[in-house]
C-alpha cells in the first residue's frame, strides 16, 4: 500500500513540478523575445532620433546649394557650421580680428574656414590662419571674452560677423549614418540597424529627405523624414 | 521531499528572472517616453525661438527708431520683447552690428528642455547713414541729363533755415556733423541708375511692396483734418510742414506711385517715390523725392531736403532744391521702410 501510494505521488509531483518548471521557462521565453524585440525597436528609434536631430539641425545653418549639396541616395557634403564670432568693430577691416566667439568647439585653424559678413551684408570666404588668445578687450563690450584670429586674406570691406565651418559629410552606409570630417574616415552616428540600399537621401519637391527601411526580421519599418529643402531662398521683401 | 524543493527553487529563479526582464521592459518603455518628450521639449523651444525671430519681420517692429535706434551702441541690444506660443515661452532682441546691420536674436524655452537659441542678421535702413550716402542734393541716373535753370544749394544741408531747422533734428545733429563733417554736399551726382532707385537693399519692387501705393494721378498735396484730427488716409495728405502744431504737423507721407505723378500747388512732407514721371508745379515738398523717370521742377517748386531721380530732372527758373539731411532723415522715419530686411544668406545663424 505504501510503495504504490509513495509512486503516484512521486508521479503526480513530478508531472505537477515540470509542468511548472516548463510554463516558467515558456514565460521566461516569451519575455525575453520581447525584450530583445523592444530593445531592437529602440535603436531602430535612437537611430531615426540622432540622424534627424544632427542632419536638420546641421542643415538649418546652411543655404541649400551653397552650404551643402546632396547626392542623391548616399550622400550630403557641407559646409558644417560650428560656431559664430562678433568682430570689434574697431578692428574689423584688417586680416587680424578680435572677436568675441561662442560654438560648439574651440576653432582649429588646420581645419577651419570663415564665412564673413561684410558691412554692405554680403558673403565672403576665406580660411583661417591662426587663432590665439589675447587679454585686449573690445571697446563695444569690455566684459566680453575675445580672441585674436588670423586670416589667410584680408577682407575688402570692414566685416561685422563671422561663422566658423569645417568641411564634412554625411552618409548612409554600412546600415548605418556615419560622418566624416574632411578626407577622414566615415564614423557611425547611428547604431547599425538599417537596410543600406534601400535606405538614404531622398528629394521631394525641392526639398530634401531620409529614408530609413528595416525589412530585416520581418520589421516592415519605412520611415521618411523632412531634413531641409529650397523654400530657405524665398524672398522676402 | 528534495525534488519538490528543487522545483520550487526552479520556478522562484525563473519567476525572478522574468521579473528583472520585466523591469528592463519597463525602464526601456520609460525611457522612450522621456527621450520622445524631451525631444517634443526641444523642437517646441526651438521653433518659439524661431518666431521670435519672425515676428520681429511685421511691420512696425524693430529696434525702436529715431533717436533710440540710433543711439544704441554697438554690440548692445535693443527691442526686447517677450511672449508665449503654445506652450513654450518666447524672448527676442535685436543686437546692432554695424550702423545698419543688426543681429534678431530669440529664445525659446519648452517644459524641461534647454533654451533654444535662433538668430538671423538683418539690415535696417539707419535714416542718418542713408542720407550721409547720398553723394548729392540732387543725384540722377548715369546717362540722364540735369538741366538746371533755378537753384540748387547743398552749401549748409546739415543747418538749412528755411523755413526754421525743425525740433527733431536736434538729435540726428551730432551724427551728421560726423558723417557729413563739412557740412556741404554738391548739387549735383550722378549714380549707376539700380543705385539712384535703391535704399541700401531696398529697390523699387520693394519699396512697391512696404508702401502705400497708388496710381499715378494729378493733384494737389494739402493737410487734410476733420474733427482736430489729421485725415492721413487721404492720398493727397501729404502733411503739414512748417506748422508742426497743426493736427497734420507731425504726418509724414510715405507714398508708392506706381505711373506719373503731377502737381499743382500745395504743400507736402515726407518719402515719395515715383516709378513713372514727376512733374511739381508750385509745390513745396519737405524730405526725400526718388523719381524713375525724370523729375520736372516748375513755376515756384521747392524741395527741401534731397532728391534721386533715375531719368535726369529739369529745374526751371523760379524753382529751387535746398538741400537738407535732416528732411530727408526725417522721411525716412517711415515705418514702412524701417522693416527688417532679412540678408541674403541663411536663414539661421548658428550654432551659438
Amino acid at each position: 500500500m505504501k510503495t504504490g501510494t509513495t509512486l503516484a505521488e512521486v508521479v503526480i509531483a513530478l508531472v505537477c513540478g515540470l509542468l511548472v518548471v516548463q510554463l516558467s521557462f515558456a514565460g521566461l521565453a516569451k519575455v525575453r523575445s520581447v525584450e530583445l524585440h523592444l530593445t531592437r525597436r529602440s535603436e531602430i528609434l535612437e537611430a531615426l532620433r540622432v540622424s534627424r536631430v544632427v542632419l536638420r539641425r546641421e542643415l538649418r545653418f546652411g543655404v541649400p546649394g551653397v552650404d551643402w549639396v546632396a547626392f542623391v541616395p548616399d550622400s550630403i557634403r557641407l559646409r558644417a557650421f560650428r560656431g559664430v564670432a562678433f568682430v570689434c568693430p574697431s578692428e574689423a577691416g584688417g586680416p587680424d580680428l578680435l572677436v568675441a566667439w561662442s560654438g560648439t568647439r574651440q576653432p582649429a585653424p588646420a581645419k577651419d574656414s570663415v564665412l564673413l559678413l561684410t558691412v554692405r551684408g554680403a558673403w565672403i570666404r576665406a580660411d583661417l590662419s591662426s587663432v590665439r588668445p589675447t587679454s585686449e578687450r573690445c571697446a563695444a563690450d569690455p566684459r566680453a571674452e575675445v580672441e585674436r584670429w588670423q586670416l589667410s586674406d584680408t577682407p575688402e570691406e570692414p566685416v561685422v560677423l563671422a561663422r566658423l565651418f569645417e568641411r564634412g559629410s554625411y552618409h548612409v552606409s554600412g546600415a548605418a549614418l556615419r560622418y566624416r570630417r574632411g578626407r577622414g574616415g566615415r564614423q557611425p552616428l547611428t547604431p547599425e540597424v538599417f537596410d543600406t540600399p534601400p535606405s538614404g537621401f531622398v528629394k521631394r519637391g525641392g526639398s530634401l529627405a531620409l529614408e530609413w527601411i528595416r525589412l530585416r526580421d520581418g520589421d516592415g519599418l519605412r520611415w521618411l523624414g523632412y531634413l531641409g529643402g529650397q523654400w530657405e531662398g524665398q524672398a522676402q521683401r | 521531499m528534495g525534488r519538490a524543493g528543487a522545483a520550487l527553487i526552479i520556478v522562484v529563479l525563473v519567476m525572478m528572472a522574468i521579473a528583472a526582464v520585466a523591469h528592463g521592459l519597463l525602464l526601456l518603455s520609460q525611457f522612450e517616453y522621456l527621450a520622445a518628450r524631451a525631444g517634443l521639449d526641444q523642437l517646441g523651444a526651438r521653433l518659439a525661438a524661431e518666431a521670435a525671430v519672425n515676428t520681429a519681420f511685421r511691420a512696425n517692429v524693430g529696434p525702436g527708431s529715431g533717436p533710440r535706434r540710433d543711439s544704441t551702441p554697438l554690440w548692445q541690444s535693443a527691442d526686447s520683447v517677450s511672449g508665449a506660443v503654445l506652450a513654450a515661452r518666447y524672448w527676442r532682441s535685436t543686437r546692432r552690428l554695424s550702423r545698419e546691420l543688426w543681429l534678431i536674436e530669440g529664445w525659446g524655452k519648452r517644459g524641461q528642455a534647454a533654451p533654444a537659441k535662433a538668430s538671423r542678421p538683418v539690415w535696417i535702413l539707419d535714416p542718418v547713414a542713408r542720407v550721409a550716402a547720398m553723394g548729392a542734393v540732387l543725384v540722377h541716373g548715369e546717362g540722364s541729363l540735369a538741366g538746371v535753370h533755378g537753384t540748387i544749394d547743398g552749401s549748409r544741408v546739415n543747418r538749412s533755415t528755411t523755413p526754421e531747422q525743425p525740433d527733431f533734428c536736434e538729435p540726428w545733429r551730432a551724427a551728421l556733423d560726423s558723417l557729413i563733417p563739412t557740412g556741404t554736399l554738391p548739387p549735383t551726382g550722378t549714380e549707376a541708375l539700380v543705385a539712384v532707385l535703391a535704399l541700401g537693399p531696398l529697390d523699387m519692387d520693394s519699396l512697391r511692396a512696404r508702401m502705400r501705393s497708388h496710381a499715378g494721378e494729378t493733384g494737389t498735396p494739402a493737410p487734410r483734418e476733420r474733427g482736430g484730427v489729421c485725415v492721413t488716409e487721404d492720398m493727397w495728405n501729404w502733411g503739414d510742414p512748417g506748422r508742426p502744431k497743426r493736427p497734420c504737423g507731425h504726418h509724414f507721407v510715405a507714398l508708392f506711385v506706381d505711373g506719373d505723378l503731377a502737381t499743382v500747388g500745395g504743400t507736402g512732407q515726407g518719402l515719395l517715390v515715383v516709378s513713372g514721371d514727376a512733374d511739381l508745379l508750385d509745390t513745396q515738398f519737405n524730405g526725400l523725392i526718388m523719381v524713375g523717370g525724370r523729375l520736372t521742377l516748375r513755376g515756384v517748386s521747392t524741395v527741401l531736403g534731397l532728391v534721386r531721380s533715375a531719368g535726369g530732372a529739369s529745374i526751371e527758373t523760379g524753382a529751387s532744391i535746398v538741400g537738407s539731411t535732416c528732411w530727408a532723415a526725417a522721411a525716412l522715419e517711415s515705418p514702412d521702410v524701417a522693416r527688417p530686411v532679412p540678408i541674403r544668406g541663411p536663414r539661421w545663424l548658428g550654432p551659438r
